[in-house]
Protein backbone atom coordinates (compact mmCIF):
# COMPACT_ATOMS: atom_id res chain seq x y z
CA UNK A 1 0.00 0.00 0.00
CA UNK A 2 2.28 2.63 0.85
CA UNK A 3 6.27 1.91 -0.07
CA UNK A 4 9.55 4.28 0.06
CA UNK A 5 12.51 4.07 -1.32
CA UNK A 6 15.20 5.29 -0.49
CA UNK A 7 13.32 8.65 0.49
CA UNK A 8 15.70 11.84 1.49
CA UNK A 9 13.60 15.08 2.86
CA UNK A 10 15.34 18.66 3.53
CA UNK A 11 13.65 22.01 4.19
CA UNK A 12 14.70 24.73 2.75
CA UNK A 13 18.07 25.98 4.28
CA UNK A 14 18.21 22.99 6.66
CA UNK A 15 20.38 19.57 6.59
CA UNK A 16 18.75 16.91 6.14
CA UNK A 17 15.74 15.94 8.33
CA UNK A 18 14.96 12.31 6.50
CA UNK A 19 17.87 10.20 5.16
CA UNK A 20 17.85 6.90 2.78
CA UNK A 21 14.23 5.95 4.30
CA UNK A 22 13.13 2.51 2.88
CA UNK A 23 9.76 1.30 4.15
CA UNK A 24 7.30 -0.56 2.88
CA UNK A 25 3.43 -1.13 4.52
CA UNK A 26 0.88 -3.55 3.44
CA UNK A 27 -2.70 -2.62 2.86
CA UNK A 28 -4.64 -3.25 6.03
CA UNK A 29 -1.64 -3.15 8.06
CA UNK A 30 -1.35 -0.81 11.56
CA UNK A 31 2.00 1.05 11.99
CA UNK A 32 3.35 2.66 15.00
CA UNK A 33 6.49 5.45 14.25
CA UNK A 34 7.84 7.25 17.32
CA UNK A 35 11.27 8.42 17.83
CA UNK A 36 12.68 11.76 19.85
CA UNK A 37 11.47 14.57 19.55
CA UNK A 38 12.64 16.43 15.70
CA UNK A 39 13.38 12.96 14.85
CA UNK A 40 11.15 13.32 11.96
CA UNK A 41 8.48 11.53 12.26
CA UNK A 42 6.00 14.63 11.22
CA UNK A 43 7.84 14.71 8.10
CA UNK A 44 7.97 11.47 7.36
CA UNK A 45 3.62 11.50 7.77
CA UNK A 46 3.58 14.75 5.54
CA UNK A 47 5.73 12.86 2.85
CA UNK A 48 3.38 9.78 2.64
CA UNK A 49 0.22 12.55 2.81
CA UNK A 50 1.52 14.40 0.12
CA UNK A 51 1.72 17.03 1.87
CA UNK A 52 5.66 17.40 1.59
CA UNK A 53 7.65 16.04 -1.61
CA UNK A 54 10.80 14.24 -1.07
CA UNK A 55 14.31 15.48 -2.18
CA UNK A 56 15.22 12.07 -3.31
CA UNK A 57 13.90 8.54 -3.33
CA UNK A 58 10.43 6.97 -4.83
CA UNK A 59 6.99 7.15 -2.74
CA UNK A 60 4.40 4.84 -4.06
CA UNK A 61 1.04 5.13 -2.63
CA UNK A 62 -1.53 1.98 -3.93
CA UNK A 63 0.83 1.48 -6.78
CA UNK A 64 1.28 5.04 -7.73
CA UNK A 65 4.79 6.24 -8.30
CA UNK A 66 3.90 9.70 -6.52
CA UNK A 67 6.15 11.47 -9.10
CA UNK A 68 4.10 10.43 -11.22
CA UNK A 69 0.94 11.70 -10.75
CA UNK A 70 -0.56 14.58 -12.62
CA UNK A 71 -1.30 17.57 -10.49
CA UNK A 72 -5.10 16.69 -10.97
CA UNK A 73 -4.29 13.07 -9.20
CA UNK A 74 -3.34 14.44 -6.27
CA UNK A 75 -6.43 15.81 -4.84
CA UNK A 76 -8.08 12.62 -5.94
CA UNK A 77 -5.11 10.72 -3.46
CA UNK A 78 -5.63 12.80 -0.53
CA UNK A 79 -9.27 12.47 -0.76
CA UNK A 80 -8.85 8.78 -0.06
CA UNK A 81 -6.42 9.68 3.20
CA UNK A 82 -7.28 11.00 6.57
CA UNK A 83 -4.98 13.13 8.21
CA UNK A 84 -4.58 13.83 12.06
CA UNK A 85 -2.35 17.22 12.41
CA UNK A 86 -0.53 17.45 15.79
CA UNK A 87 -1.32 20.56 15.97
CA UNK A 88 -5.15 20.07 14.81
CA UNK A 89 -5.13 22.38 12.29
CA UNK A 90 -8.96 23.37 12.25
CA UNK A 91 -11.12 26.16 11.07
CA UNK A 92 -11.86 28.96 13.63
CA UNK A 93 -14.58 30.23 11.13
CA UNK A 94 -16.88 27.18 11.49
CA UNK A 95 -18.56 24.95 13.71
CA UNK A 96 -17.07 21.56 15.35
CA UNK A 97 -20.09 19.90 12.89
CA UNK A 98 -18.66 22.03 9.91
CA UNK A 99 -15.01 21.20 10.79
CA UNK A 100 -15.84 17.84 10.82
CA UNK A 101 -18.20 17.48 7.71
CA UNK A 102 -15.36 19.26 5.10
CA UNK A 103 -13.73 16.16 3.99
CA UNK A 104 -17.87 15.23 2.73
CA UNK A 105 -18.61 18.22 1.55
CA UNK A 106 -15.34 18.31 -0.68
CA UNK A 107 -16.71 14.60 -2.10
CA UNK A 108 -19.98 16.00 -2.63
CA UNK A 109 -21.78 13.75 -0.54
CA UNK A 110 -25.65 14.76 -0.10
CA UNK A 111 -26.60 16.80 2.94
CA UNK A 112 -28.70 13.99 4.72
CA UNK A 113 -25.26 11.38 4.47
CA UNK A 114 -23.41 14.10 5.35
CA UNK A 115 -25.46 14.82 8.99
CA UNK A 116 -25.57 11.19 9.16
CA UNK A 117 -21.67 10.63 9.10
CA UNK A 118 -20.31 13.41 10.90
CA UNK A 119 -22.86 12.58 13.53
CA UNK A 120 -21.47 8.88 13.37
CA UNK A 121 -17.80 10.21 13.87
CA UNK A 122 -18.41 12.52 16.55
CA UNK A 123 -20.10 10.19 18.54
CA UNK A 124 -17.34 7.80 18.24
CA UNK A 125 -14.96 10.51 19.62
CA UNK A 126 -17.52 11.39 22.36
CA UNK A 127 -18.26 14.94 21.43
CA UNK A 128 -21.94 14.54 19.92
CA UNK A 129 -23.23 17.55 22.02
CA UNK A 130 -20.03 20.09 20.83
CA UNK A 131 -21.26 20.44 17.42
CA UNK A 132 -22.11 23.67 17.45
CA UNK A 133 -19.36 24.85 19.41
CA UNK A 134 -16.68 26.96 17.92
CA UNK A 135 -13.00 24.97 18.11
CA UNK A 136 -11.42 27.79 19.86
CA UNK A 137 -13.88 27.24 22.11
CA UNK A 138 -12.81 23.52 22.61
CA UNK A 139 -10.22 22.24 25.03
CA UNK A 140 -7.01 21.29 23.71
CA UNK A 141 -8.27 17.17 23.80
CA UNK A 142 -11.64 18.06 22.71
CA UNK A 143 -10.28 19.70 19.51
CA UNK A 144 -7.94 16.86 18.91
CA UNK A 145 -10.68 14.27 18.68
CA UNK A 146 -12.61 16.57 16.44
CA UNK A 147 -9.34 16.94 13.99
CA UNK A 148 -9.54 12.77 14.66
CA UNK A 149 -13.40 12.95 13.63
CA UNK A 150 -13.02 14.71 10.51
CA UNK A 151 -9.95 12.73 9.38
CA UNK A 152 -12.01 9.58 9.73
CA UNK A 153 -15.42 10.79 8.98
CA UNK A 154 -15.17 9.81 5.08
CA UNK A 155 -13.52 6.14 5.84
CA UNK A 156 -10.20 6.79 4.19
CA UNK A 157 -8.45 3.44 3.10
CA UNK A 158 -5.20 5.27 4.84
CA UNK A 159 -5.01 6.90 8.30
CA UNK A 160 -2.08 9.09 8.66
CA UNK A 161 -2.20 9.93 12.65
CA UNK A 162 0.29 12.50 13.83
CA UNK A 163 0.60 12.23 17.87
CA UNK A 164 -3.13 11.96 18.08
CA UNK A 165 -3.33 11.34 22.01
CA UNK A 166 -0.92 14.19 22.69
CA UNK A 167 -3.54 16.05 24.48
CA UNK A 168 -5.38 13.59 25.89
CA UNK A 169 -5.16 11.79 29.51
CA UNK A 170 -4.17 8.25 29.45
CA UNK A 171 -8.19 6.74 29.69
CA UNK A 172 -8.96 9.05 26.40
CA UNK A 173 -5.85 7.78 24.82
CA UNK A 174 -7.03 4.23 25.45
CA UNK A 175 -10.22 5.26 23.70
CA UNK A 176 -8.99 6.74 20.82
CA UNK A 177 -6.53 4.06 20.18
CA UNK A 178 -9.15 1.72 20.68
CA UNK A 179 -11.09 3.66 18.07
CA UNK A 180 -8.34 3.30 15.71
CA UNK A 181 -8.36 -0.80 16.05
CA UNK A 182 -11.30 -0.88 14.76
CA UNK A 183 -10.32 1.07 12.28
CA UNK A 184 -7.90 -1.50 11.08
CA UNK A 185 -10.36 -4.37 11.76
CA UNK A 186 -12.04 -2.68 8.85
CA UNK A 187 -9.04 -2.63 6.52
CA UNK A 188 -7.83 0.81 6.80
CA UNK A 189 -4.15 1.08 6.66
CA UNK A 190 -2.64 3.29 9.39
CA UNK A 191 0.26 5.08 9.98
CA UNK A 192 0.22 6.82 13.54
CA UNK A 193 3.22 8.62 14.81
CA UNK A 194 2.99 8.64 18.92
CA UNK A 195 5.43 9.20 22.55
CA UNK A 196 3.24 7.00 24.50
CA UNK A 197 5.29 3.74 24.39
CA UNK A 198 3.70 2.37 27.16
CA UNK A 199 0.26 2.45 24.99
CA UNK A 200 2.15 1.14 21.84
CA UNK A 201 3.61 -2.07 23.91
CA UNK A 202 0.02 -2.39 24.71
CA UNK A 203 -1.61 -2.31 20.99
CA UNK A 204 1.27 -4.47 20.30
CA UNK A 205 1.74 -3.97 16.32
CA UNK A 206 4.88 -3.05 14.23
CA UNK A 207 6.31 -0.37 15.46
CA UNK A 208 9.04 2.22 13.42
CA UNK A 209 11.76 4.28 15.65
CA UNK A 210 13.12 6.90 13.88
CA UNK A 211 16.38 8.90 15.44
CA UNK A 212 18.11 11.77 13.50
CA UNK A 213 15.91 11.28 10.27
CA UNK A 214 17.02 7.20 9.69
CA UNK A 215 15.00 4.14 10.54
CA UNK A 216 16.16 2.46 13.07
CA UNK A 217 14.83 -1.20 13.65
CA UNK A 218 11.32 -2.51 12.95
CA UNK A 219 9.64 -4.40 15.56
CA UNK B 1 -24.01 -2.83 -15.87
CA UNK B 2 -25.88 -0.06 -18.03
CA UNK B 3 -28.50 0.57 -14.82
CA UNK B 4 -24.74 0.99 -13.03
CA UNK B 5 -23.22 3.30 -15.24
CA UNK B 6 -26.10 5.31 -15.27
CA UNK B 7 -26.47 5.32 -11.59
CA UNK B 8 -22.70 6.16 -11.19
CA UNK B 9 -23.03 8.96 -14.33
CA UNK B 10 -26.65 10.25 -12.09
CA UNK B 11 -24.66 10.63 -8.97
CA UNK B 12 -21.93 12.23 -10.26
CA UNK B 13 -23.96 15.05 -11.88
CA UNK B 14 -25.40 15.41 -8.15
CA UNK B 15 -22.12 15.68 -7.12
CA UNK B 16 -21.44 18.53 -9.33
CA UNK B 17 -24.92 19.82 -8.59
CA UNK B 18 -23.88 19.82 -4.44
CA UNK B 19 -20.46 21.53 -5.28
CA UNK B 20 -21.52 24.84 -7.17
CA UNK B 21 -24.55 25.09 -4.37
CA UNK B 22 -21.82 25.35 -2.01
CA UNK B 23 -19.73 27.76 -4.19
CA UNK B 24 -22.80 30.28 -4.58
CA UNK B 25 -23.22 29.96 -0.79
CA UNK B 26 -19.46 30.47 -0.04
CA UNK B 27 -19.32 33.12 -2.80
CA UNK B 28 -22.11 34.47 -1.06
CA UNK B 29 -20.38 34.82 2.36
CA UNK B 30 -17.08 35.87 0.73
CA UNK B 31 -19.53 38.80 -0.56
CA UNK B 32 -21.17 39.67 2.81
CA UNK B 33 -18.19 38.86 5.11
CA UNK B 34 -17.19 42.59 4.61
CA UNK B 35 -19.97 44.42 2.79
CA UNK B 36 -17.80 47.61 2.63
CA UNK B 37 -15.15 46.04 0.34
CA UNK B 38 -17.84 44.31 -1.61
CA UNK B 39 -19.62 48.12 -2.25
CA UNK B 40 -16.59 50.22 -2.85
CA UNK B 41 -15.46 47.32 -5.22
CA UNK B 42 -18.55 47.61 -7.24
CA UNK B 43 -18.68 51.40 -6.93
CA UNK B 44 -15.20 51.76 -8.10
CA UNK B 45 -16.25 48.72 -11.41
CA UNK B 46 -18.62 51.04 -12.23
CA UNK B 47 -16.88 54.03 -12.17
CA UNK B 48 -14.21 52.49 -14.68
CA UNK B 49 -16.74 51.20 -16.64
CA UNK B 50 -19.04 54.52 -17.10
CA UNK B 51 -16.95 56.53 -19.58
CA UNK B 52 -16.05 53.77 -21.44
CA UNK B 53 -20.48 53.19 -21.38
CA UNK B 54 -21.07 56.58 -22.01
CA UNK B 55 -18.88 56.65 -25.51
CA UNK B 56 -20.73 53.48 -26.40
CA UNK B 57 -23.48 54.71 -26.19
CA UNK B 58 -22.67 58.72 -28.28
CA UNK B 59 -21.16 56.34 -31.30
CA UNK B 60 -24.87 54.98 -31.17
CA UNK B 61 -26.05 58.40 -30.96
CA UNK B 62 -23.72 59.22 -34.00
CA UNK B 63 -25.09 56.66 -35.89
CA UNK B 64 -28.76 58.00 -35.31
CA UNK B 65 -27.47 61.30 -36.65
CA UNK B 66 -26.17 59.51 -39.82
CA UNK B 67 -29.23 58.20 -40.19
CA UNK B 68 -30.49 61.97 -40.57
CA UNK B 69 -27.88 62.94 -42.63
CA UNK B 70 -29.08 63.16 -46.51
CA UNK B 71 -27.06 60.03 -48.72
CA UNK B 72 -23.68 60.96 -49.28
CA UNK B 73 -24.32 60.93 -53.06
CA UNK B 74 -27.19 62.14 -55.19
CA UNK B 75 -28.13 60.69 -58.27
CA UNK B 76 -30.46 62.49 -60.41
CA UNK B 77 -31.92 60.52 -62.88
CA UNK B 78 -32.90 62.45 -66.63
CA UNK B 79 -35.95 63.96 -66.45
CA UNK B 80 -37.53 61.30 -68.65
CA UNK B 81 -36.72 58.38 -67.10
CA UNK B 82 -39.47 56.07 -65.86
CA UNK B 83 -40.05 54.58 -62.29
CA UNK B 84 -39.37 51.13 -63.20
CA UNK B 85 -36.18 52.10 -65.12
CA UNK B 86 -34.96 54.05 -61.71
CA UNK B 87 -36.06 51.22 -59.50
CA UNK B 88 -34.22 48.32 -61.05
CA UNK B 89 -30.74 51.50 -61.16
CA UNK B 90 -31.37 51.45 -57.24
CA UNK B 91 -30.86 47.95 -57.28
CA UNK B 92 -28.24 47.58 -59.20
CA UNK B 93 -26.81 50.42 -57.01
CA UNK B 94 -27.64 48.69 -53.82
CA UNK B 95 -24.88 45.75 -54.88
CA UNK B 96 -21.98 47.96 -55.32
CA UNK B 97 -19.24 47.56 -53.54
CA UNK B 98 -19.14 50.80 -50.89
CA UNK B 99 -22.92 51.19 -50.60
CA UNK B 100 -25.37 50.87 -47.59
CA UNK B 101 -28.23 51.68 -48.32
CA UNK B 102 -30.05 53.26 -51.43
CA UNK B 103 -33.52 55.35 -50.93
CA UNK B 104 -35.74 55.83 -54.16
CA UNK B 105 -37.08 59.32 -54.01
CA UNK B 106 -39.78 60.35 -56.23
CA UNK B 107 -40.34 63.41 -58.01
CA UNK B 108 -43.38 64.50 -55.64
CA UNK B 109 -41.20 63.60 -52.59
CA UNK B 110 -38.44 65.72 -53.93
CA UNK B 111 -40.76 68.35 -54.56
CA UNK B 112 -41.67 68.21 -51.09
CA UNK B 113 -38.67 68.09 -49.42
CA UNK B 114 -37.22 71.18 -51.94
CA UNK B 115 -40.45 73.12 -50.58
CA UNK B 116 -39.76 72.13 -47.03
CA UNK B 117 -35.53 73.24 -46.95
CA UNK B 118 -36.40 76.64 -48.90
CA UNK B 119 -39.53 77.14 -47.07
CA UNK B 120 -41.59 78.41 -50.11
CA UNK B 121 -45.62 78.60 -49.18
CA UNK B 122 -48.05 75.84 -50.58
CA UNK B 123 -48.94 78.35 -53.14
CA UNK B 124 -46.07 77.87 -55.17
CA UNK B 125 -46.45 73.91 -55.37
CA UNK B 126 -47.84 74.20 -58.59
CA UNK B 127 -45.13 76.49 -59.68
CA UNK B 128 -42.40 73.88 -58.94
CA UNK B 129 -44.49 70.98 -59.98
CA UNK B 130 -43.33 68.80 -63.09
CA UNK B 131 -39.40 70.39 -63.06
CA UNK B 132 -38.19 67.46 -60.48
CA UNK B 133 -36.34 64.08 -61.89
CA UNK B 134 -36.43 60.89 -59.49
CA UNK B 135 -33.61 60.56 -57.48
CA UNK B 136 -31.80 58.25 -55.70
CA UNK B 137 -30.29 59.02 -52.32
CA UNK B 138 -26.83 56.25 -51.66
CA UNK B 139 -25.45 56.12 -48.50
CA UNK B 140 -21.91 54.85 -48.14
CA UNK B 141 -20.45 52.08 -45.87
CA UNK B 142 -18.85 53.15 -43.26
CA UNK B 143 -15.32 54.36 -43.79
CA UNK B 144 -15.44 55.06 -46.99
CA UNK B 145 -12.78 57.55 -48.10
CA UNK B 146 -13.87 61.09 -50.10
CA UNK B 147 -11.57 59.98 -53.03
CA UNK B 148 -13.01 56.39 -53.27
CA UNK B 149 -16.42 58.41 -53.14
CA UNK B 150 -15.24 60.38 -56.09
CA UNK B 151 -14.66 57.64 -58.12
CA UNK B 152 -17.37 55.17 -57.78
CA UNK B 153 -19.50 58.39 -58.53
CA UNK B 154 -17.86 59.04 -62.10
CA UNK B 155 -17.72 55.20 -62.67
CA UNK B 156 -21.49 54.93 -61.85
CA UNK B 157 -21.64 58.26 -64.77
CA UNK B 158 -19.91 55.86 -67.00
CA UNK B 159 -21.61 52.76 -66.87
CA UNK B 160 -25.21 54.25 -66.48
CA UNK B 161 -25.36 57.24 -68.72
CA UNK B 162 -28.59 56.64 -70.06
CA UNK B 163 -30.68 57.19 -66.71
CA UNK B 164 -28.20 59.44 -64.95
CA UNK B 165 -28.10 62.69 -65.10
CA UNK B 166 -25.77 63.62 -62.73
CA UNK B 167 -24.31 63.11 -59.35
CA UNK B 168 -23.77 65.53 -56.73
CA UNK B 169 -21.39 64.14 -53.93
CA UNK B 170 -20.08 66.18 -51.06
CA UNK B 171 -16.64 64.68 -50.00
CA UNK B 172 -16.63 67.47 -47.25
CA UNK B 173 -19.73 65.42 -44.92
CA UNK B 174 -17.64 61.91 -46.13
CA UNK B 175 -14.65 63.03 -44.77
CA UNK B 176 -15.57 64.35 -41.56
CA UNK B 177 -17.78 61.39 -40.81
CA UNK B 178 -14.78 59.42 -41.55
CA UNK B 179 -12.84 61.60 -39.42
CA UNK B 180 -15.03 61.48 -36.42
CA UNK B 181 -15.54 57.73 -36.76
CA UNK B 182 -12.60 57.00 -36.50
CA UNK B 183 -11.90 59.63 -33.58
CA UNK B 184 -14.67 57.85 -32.29
CA UNK B 185 -13.10 54.78 -32.27
CA UNK B 186 -9.57 55.50 -31.00
CA UNK B 187 -11.40 56.83 -28.34
CA UNK B 188 -13.58 54.55 -27.02
CA UNK B 189 -10.43 52.23 -27.63
CA UNK B 190 -8.16 54.24 -25.04
CA UNK B 191 -10.91 54.84 -22.67
CA UNK B 192 -11.54 51.16 -22.72
CA UNK B 193 -8.56 49.82 -22.50
CA UNK B 194 -8.05 51.81 -19.13
CA UNK B 195 -11.31 50.91 -17.78
CA UNK B 196 -10.23 47.31 -18.49
CA UNK B 197 -6.73 47.98 -16.76
CA UNK B 198 -8.23 49.44 -13.77
CA UNK B 199 -11.14 46.79 -13.57
CA UNK B 200 -8.15 44.15 -13.41
CA UNK B 201 -6.69 45.86 -10.72
CA UNK B 202 -9.80 46.12 -8.94
CA UNK B 203 -11.15 43.43 -9.17
CA UNK B 204 -7.81 41.08 -8.53
CA UNK B 205 -6.57 43.07 -5.64
CA UNK B 206 -10.42 42.50 -4.23
CA UNK B 207 -9.91 38.69 -5.00
CA UNK B 208 -6.37 39.12 -3.42
CA UNK B 209 -7.73 40.30 -0.30
CA UNK B 210 -10.28 37.49 0.16
CA UNK B 211 -7.81 34.72 -0.67
CA UNK B 212 -5.64 35.80 1.78
CA UNK B 213 -8.20 36.37 4.34
CA UNK B 214 -9.06 32.25 4.18
CA UNK B 215 -5.15 31.64 3.28
CA UNK B 216 -4.82 29.11 6.28
CA UNK B 217 -8.45 27.53 5.04
CA UNK B 218 -7.93 27.16 1.90
CA UNK B 219 -4.16 25.21 2.50
CA UNK B 220 -6.60 22.76 5.09
CA UNK B 221 -8.88 22.08 2.53
CA UNK B 222 -6.16 21.16 -0.10
CA UNK B 223 -4.80 18.69 2.49
CA UNK B 224 -8.64 17.12 2.96
CA UNK B 225 -8.54 17.15 -0.92
CA UNK B 226 -10.71 20.00 -2.60
CA UNK B 227 -9.13 20.69 -6.16
CA UNK B 228 -7.87 23.88 -7.19
CA UNK B 229 -11.14 24.50 -9.35
CA UNK B 230 -13.54 23.76 -6.40
CA UNK B 231 -11.52 26.06 -4.10
CA UNK B 232 -10.88 28.62 -6.93
CA UNK B 233 -14.80 28.74 -7.93
CA UNK B 234 -16.65 30.41 -4.91
CA UNK B 235 -14.04 33.42 -5.54
CA UNK B 236 -14.78 33.35 -9.59
CA UNK B 237 -18.45 33.37 -8.50
CA UNK B 238 -18.26 36.12 -6.22
CA UNK B 239 -16.54 38.03 -8.67
CA UNK B 240 -18.59 37.50 -11.62
CA UNK B 241 -21.68 38.46 -9.26
CA UNK B 242 -19.83 41.92 -8.56
CA UNK B 243 -19.20 42.29 -11.96
CA UNK B 244 -22.75 41.82 -13.47
CA UNK B 245 -24.20 44.52 -10.15
CA UNK B 246 -21.04 46.69 -11.59
CA UNK B 247 -22.73 46.50 -14.62
CA UNK B 248 -25.95 47.26 -13.78
CA UNK B 249 -24.66 50.51 -11.73
CA UNK B 250 -23.12 51.68 -14.56
CA UNK B 251 -26.10 51.46 -16.86
CA UNK B 252 -28.43 52.78 -13.95
CA UNK B 253 -25.94 55.82 -13.52
CA UNK B 254 -25.78 56.70 -17.24
CA UNK B 255 -29.25 56.71 -17.77
CA UNK B 256 -29.48 59.00 -14.45
CA UNK B 257 -26.61 61.24 -16.53
CA UNK B 258 -29.14 60.68 -19.59
CA UNK B 259 -31.76 61.70 -17.80
CA UNK B 260 -30.23 64.98 -16.37
CA UNK B 261 -28.78 66.04 -20.13
CA UNK B 262 -32.14 65.33 -21.89
CA UNK B 263 -33.65 68.62 -21.26
CA UNK B 264 -31.12 70.90 -21.96
CA UNK B 265 -30.39 69.19 -25.24
CA UNK B 266 -33.88 69.58 -26.21
CA UNK B 267 -33.48 73.36 -26.17
CA UNK B 268 -30.51 72.93 -28.10
CA UNK B 269 -31.66 71.04 -30.55
CA UNK B 270 -35.01 73.45 -31.38
CA UNK B 271 -32.39 76.18 -31.55
CA UNK B 272 -29.76 74.54 -33.56
CA UNK B 273 -31.45 72.26 -35.93
CA UNK B 274 -29.78 68.98 -33.93
CA UNK B 275 -31.40 66.03 -34.41
CA UNK B 276 -33.33 64.71 -31.22
CA UNK B 277 -31.63 63.21 -28.04
CA UNK B 278 -33.67 59.96 -28.08
CA UNK B 279 -33.15 58.48 -24.31
CA UNK B 280 -33.68 54.73 -24.93
CA UNK B 281 -32.32 52.23 -23.46
CA UNK B 282 -34.35 49.35 -24.11
CA UNK B 283 -32.94 47.31 -26.69
CA UNK B 284 -29.44 48.79 -26.86
CA UNK B 285 -26.25 47.38 -26.93
CA UNK B 286 -25.96 48.95 -23.31
CA UNK B 287 -27.66 46.53 -21.37
CA UNK B 288 -25.17 44.12 -23.00
CA UNK B 289 -22.40 45.82 -20.44
CA UNK B 290 -23.56 43.85 -17.45
CA UNK B 291 -22.83 40.65 -18.93
CA UNK B 292 -19.79 42.44 -20.52
CA UNK B 293 -18.59 43.61 -16.92
CA UNK B 294 -19.22 40.18 -15.53
CA UNK B 295 -16.88 38.65 -18.14
CA UNK B 296 -14.40 40.78 -17.60
CA UNK B 297 -14.27 40.55 -13.79
CA UNK B 298 -14.63 36.99 -13.77
CA UNK B 299 -11.28 36.85 -16.16
CA UNK B 300 -9.57 39.32 -13.85
CA UNK B 301 -10.07 36.93 -11.31
CA UNK B 302 -9.20 33.72 -13.20
CA UNK B 303 -5.86 35.41 -13.82
CA UNK B 304 -4.91 36.90 -10.34
CA UNK B 305 -5.81 33.99 -9.06
CA UNK B 306 -3.42 31.83 -10.98
CA UNK B 307 -1.44 31.63 -8.01
CA UNK B 308 -3.92 29.24 -6.07
CA UNK B 309 -1.64 25.82 -6.97
CA UNK B 310 -1.33 22.97 -4.76
CA UNK B 311 2.29 23.25 -4.95
N1 LIG C 1 8.71 23.41 7.66
C1 LIG C 1 9.95 23.20 8.15
N2 LIG C 1 10.96 23.97 7.77
C2 LIG C 1 12.21 23.76 8.25
N3 LIG C 1 12.51 22.79 9.09
C3 LIG C 1 11.53 21.97 9.52
C4 LIG C 1 10.19 22.14 9.06
N4 LIG C 1 9.43 21.17 9.64
C5 LIG C 1 10.25 20.47 10.41
N5 LIG C 1 11.51 20.92 10.35
C6 LIG C 1 12.66 20.36 11.03
O1 LIG C 1 12.73 19.00 10.72
C7 LIG C 1 13.10 18.26 11.84
C8 LIG C 1 12.13 17.14 12.04
O2 LIG C 1 10.87 17.72 12.34
P1 LIG C 1 9.57 16.85 12.58
O3 LIG C 1 8.45 17.81 12.85
O4 LIG C 1 9.43 15.90 11.50
O5 LIG C 1 9.96 16.09 13.93
P2 LIG C 1 9.05 15.18 14.86
O6 LIG C 1 9.70 13.88 14.94
O7 LIG C 1 7.64 15.21 14.38
O8 LIG C 1 9.13 15.93 16.25
P3 LIG C 1 8.02 16.09 17.39
O9 LIG C 1 7.97 14.81 18.13
O10 LIG C 1 8.52 17.22 18.24
O11 LIG C 1 6.75 16.43 16.70
C9 LIG C 1 13.19 19.23 13.00
O12 LIG C 1 14.56 19.48 13.24
C10 LIG C 1 12.50 20.46 12.50
O13 LIG C 1 13.17 21.59 12.99
MG1 LIG D 1 5.89 15.95 15.02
Amino acid sequence: MIRLEQVSKRYQGSAFVLANISLEIAAGEMVFLTGHSGAGKSTLLKLIGLLERPNGGRITIGGLDIREVKPRGIPWLRQRMGFVFQDFQLLNDRNVFENVALPLHILGLDERDVRRRVSAALDAVGLVNKGKALPRTLSGGEQQRVGIARAVVHRPAILLADEPTGNLDPVLSREIFQLFSHFHALGTTLVIASHDLALLKEMNQRTLVLEQGRLLHAS
Amino acid sequence: MRRDSRRKRRSRLSIWRRHWRQAWSQAWSLLWEKPLESVLTLVVMALAALPAAALWLAGEQLQDVELQAPGDWIVFTHADSREAQVRELAEALGKEAGVQAVTVLSPEAVLRQYLQDSALDGELESLAEGIFPWVLEVRATPGLTAEQGAQLAGDWQQRWPGIIDQIAHDPAWQALRAHLGRFLGRGLFWVAFFSVVMLFFVVSNTAHLRLRRHQAAIEVMQVLGASDAYLRRPYLLASLFSGLMAGLLTVLLLWLILLSLSQPWHGLQQGLGLPPFRLYLAGQSLWLWPLLLAGLSLLSARVSLQQLRSE
